[in-house]
């Protein structure tokens, strides 16, 4: 007897998506041992430099007067600092187009990820959140920042898929703040004007 | 205001008194001035203290804010 042959293609799917699934285990597994070690070589980083700074340290008197005086410029410095970050992501997050209804519900058992009216898999949605944000013509940064104030940190982490500094962050958040606008990747196109 | 005994570094033939220190960051005063307040970062490879850019200033001014956000408000 014949033995009957699948021409839909199917196979050559179910041999992609177990491809895609194991490299993606192996890069995860890479990027976990890399971090590990970057963790241990920063320790030991912090080890050296609290070294340094007790040799270059004294003790001395000093005024209170002073002292209050400089922990409330700080107070002062520091708050208007924070507000310009936060002002620059809120800039950055609102001029980002989503191209529709883009959300996650949050359920007892989880959360529900909605494109449109459809109710889609996690592995959809970061993918149709990359796309919007190679559509939005936003950078890596701009991109985390977005989806960082709109869903949350892992969410961002997995559109990106690098480790982004604050300092990062903070330098898009503050130009965003001061200029009104993101500057965004496309020539000529900054979306907040 | 009573005088206080603190952890001073000197920069420049400054002295700066330590207000806080957060993740390797000194928020300090100068002794003599009290609106005179600067950051440093110790610098492994000279084994010295230095100065921070605009950007490292920028994250180390919110991480003071998140810090003491409640103070603050």
């Amino acid at each position: 007897m014949k033995e009957k042959k699948d021409y839909s293609g199917q196979t050559e799917r179910n041999i992609e998506e177990e491809y895609d699934k194991k490299m993606k285990e192996i890069e995860m597994k890479i990027a976990k041992e890399r971090r590990q070690k970057e963790k241990i070589s920063q320790k030991e980083k912090n080890k050296k430099k609290k070294e340094i700074l007790m040799r270059l340290k004294k003790i001395g008197l000093v005024s209170g007067g002073v002292v209050a005086l400089g922990l409330s410029a700080f107070a002062g410095w520091s708050a208007h600092e924070a507000y310009e970050v936060s002002q620059g992501e809120k800039i950055i997050l609102e001029n980002f187009k989503f191209g529709g209804y883009v959300d996650r519900i949050n359920r007892t058992y989880g959360f529900d990820y909605y494109i449109g009216k459809s109710d889609v898999s996690y592995e959809k949605f970061i993918s149709y959140l990359k796309r919007a944000a190679e559509e939005n013509g936003y950078n890596d940064v701009q991109s985390y920042i977005a989806f960082k104030e709109r869903f949350d940190g892992h969410v961002a982490d997995d559109v990106i898929e690098r480790d982004i500094s604050r300092k990062e962050i903070h330098k898009e958040a503050k130009k965003a703040y001061i200029n009104g606008v993101v500057d965004t990747k496309e020539e000529g196109a900054s979306y907040g004007k | 205001m009573e005088n206080k005994k603190m952890e001073i570094i000197t920069v420049s033939n400054i002295d700066y008194a330590i207000l806080d220190e957060i993740d390797d960051i000194l928020y300090t005063v100068n002794v003599n001035n009290g609106n005179d307040i600067k950051m440093f970062k110790v610098n492994e490879d000279t084994e010295s203290i230095d100065g921070l850019d605009e950007d490292e200033q920028s994250v180390a001014l919110v991480k003071f804010y998140e810090k003491h956000k409640d103070l603050i408000k």
